[in-house]
């Protein structure tokens, strides 16, 4: 599974994803491919420096 | 192997910045059915080479891409398909009920994507030949019959691709230019030579017609591997609810504005117990030097048929018929009310001056007798017009 963000200016529904709100971001297979969604990559965490 | 339902697939369509320019499509209509197809006209190669058999090959001819679209239009999607077959004038309102008025006139043109299994067949360049408007079983069902200038469903790597590559080429096969059609964000599957297809997002269409750009991947390829465009995951944003029969009234008068009066109360407004009718672009799609396909579509002379069907009270339109008499028709059909507001969606037409071209008022046993009949529109010389069309829906004019 992926995230993907809403970025268009509609609710839009989503055969098995449901409603999506503008702005929302919703989790769908890693295939899924809609030109009104955004594929959210996942921020890698920072490491920190150690002293 | 997988095999695919029919049900899952879809039609997205976007309006056209530039003519004949490929968008990515972002609006999906629920199709009723399709059938639009890119014809070849592959012909035998009978020239003569000295075998005992009629051919070695086939040989192309001009293409042509064309087919119907049939679906349950609501007010948003058939602004669409209004589009692609009449002007739209200065849309005006808001949210609550923006209204898109649209008369004879040069349309704008279209892409179009219809889902084929796991890849998708885009068409750009469309316009409507013909819409045909009738009710069934009450719902309002259009069927357009469109034509484009160009497509792109598969195609296949030119050349190999082994480790991490930026770009590929596609083969020549189908067309010199094998790369029209794809547009920068599009997502393609590329086969690799695992068998497994690659999903790959293009960052550039290059202008050599033949090559693609993207991010660094690592692939291993064949030259001749299967490349397709990927098809869409559906999203439908509030989808409104298909135009009715019932939430139709046709105004039938001497002129276009009695016609209209006729048509604001059932009351006034007079019962069609059959209603169609068919607006005509007759597009020109000739070939022409610079592509295999129509190098552009050219609307020619604009026309429009209706189909009529209601019970025969008095001699109306006997005499209609045979004195060859100007009626007017209007037809309001209201849809939901706009989130927001207390407005209904409508789409209205006006056919400002008909004539029967048959009237049918056959006698058959026990069946009231009713008006069949053929009309032909025709330019109403007094209202300088010959249809006119506006819709009140949800979506803002940039959307069309």
């Amino acid at each position: 599974m992926a995230k993907f963000k809403n970025i268009s200016k509609d609710e839009l529904t989503v055969p098995n994803v449901g409603v999506v709100k503008p702005g929302e971001i919703v989790e769908a297979p890693e295939d899924f491919h809609n030109i009104n969604f955004e594929k959210v990559e996942e921020s890698k965490p920072k490491t920190q420096k150690q002293s | 192997m997988t095999a695919y339902l029919g049900d899952k697939s879809y039609l997205a369509l976007k309006v056209e910045a530039t003519e004949n320019t490929p968008v990515i499509p972002n609006s999906f209509c629920p199709l009723v059915s399709e059938s639009v197809k890119t014809n070849i006209n592959y012909t035998a190669d009978r020239r003569l080479k000295g075998y005992d058999f009629k051919s070695d090959d086939l040989l192309r001819g001009s293409r042509k891409h064309e087919g119907d679209v049939v679906v349950y239009p609501d007010a948003d999607n058939l602004a669409h398909f209004l589009n692609m077959l009449m002007l739209k004038g200065t849309t005006t309102g808001s949210a609550t009920g923006y209204t898109h008025p649209f008369t004879i006139g040069n349309p704008k043109s279209y892409t179009i994507e219809i889902q084929k299994g796991p890849y998708a067949q885009r068409f750009w360049g469309v316009k409507a030949d013909k819409l045909k408007f009738e009710f069934e079983e009450q719902k309002l069902k259009l069927t357009s019959s469109i034509k484009a200038v160009g497509q792109f469903s598969v195609g296949t790597l030119k050349e190999a691709l082994g480790g991490s590559v930026t770009s590929l080429k596609f083969a020549h096969d189908y067309d010199d230019s094998p790369n029209m059609g794809l547009v920068a964000g599009d997502v393609i599957c590329v086969e690799l030579d695992t068998g497994l297809y690659q999903d790959v997002t293009l960052t550039s269409v290059n202008a050599d017609m033949e090559t693609v750009g993207f991010g660094a991947l690592s692939i291993i390829a064949a030259a001749g591997n299967k490349i397709y465009l990927k098809a869409q995951t559906p999203s439908y944003a509030s989808l409104g609810k298909p135009l009715l029969q019932g939430n139709s009234l046709v105004g039938i008068a001497a002129t276009s504005a009695l016609a209209d009066t006729a048509a604001g109360a059932k009351a006034t407004a007079t019962p069609l117990y059959e209603f169609s009718f068919v607006l005509s672009n007759n597009l020109m799609d000739a070939q022409s030097t610079g592509s295999q396909s129509p190098v552009k579509l050219i609307p020619q002379t604009k026309e429009a048929q209706l189909t009529i069907s209601r019970v025969f009270e008095e001699t109306s339109q006997h005499v209609a018929w045979l004195n060859s008499i100007k009626q007017a028709l209007t037809m309001i059909t209201l849809g939901e009310v706009i989130t927001g507001g207390t407005t209904k969606e409508q789409f209205t037409i006006k056919f400002h001056k008909i004539k029967p071209i048959t009237n049918d008022e056959a006698n058959e046993v026990g069946s009231l007798i009713f008006d069949k009949q053929e009309m032909e529109a025709l330019y109403d010389t007094v209202d300088a017009k010959a249809i006119e069309v506006s819709i009140v829906n949800k979506s803002a004019s940039g959307v069309y």
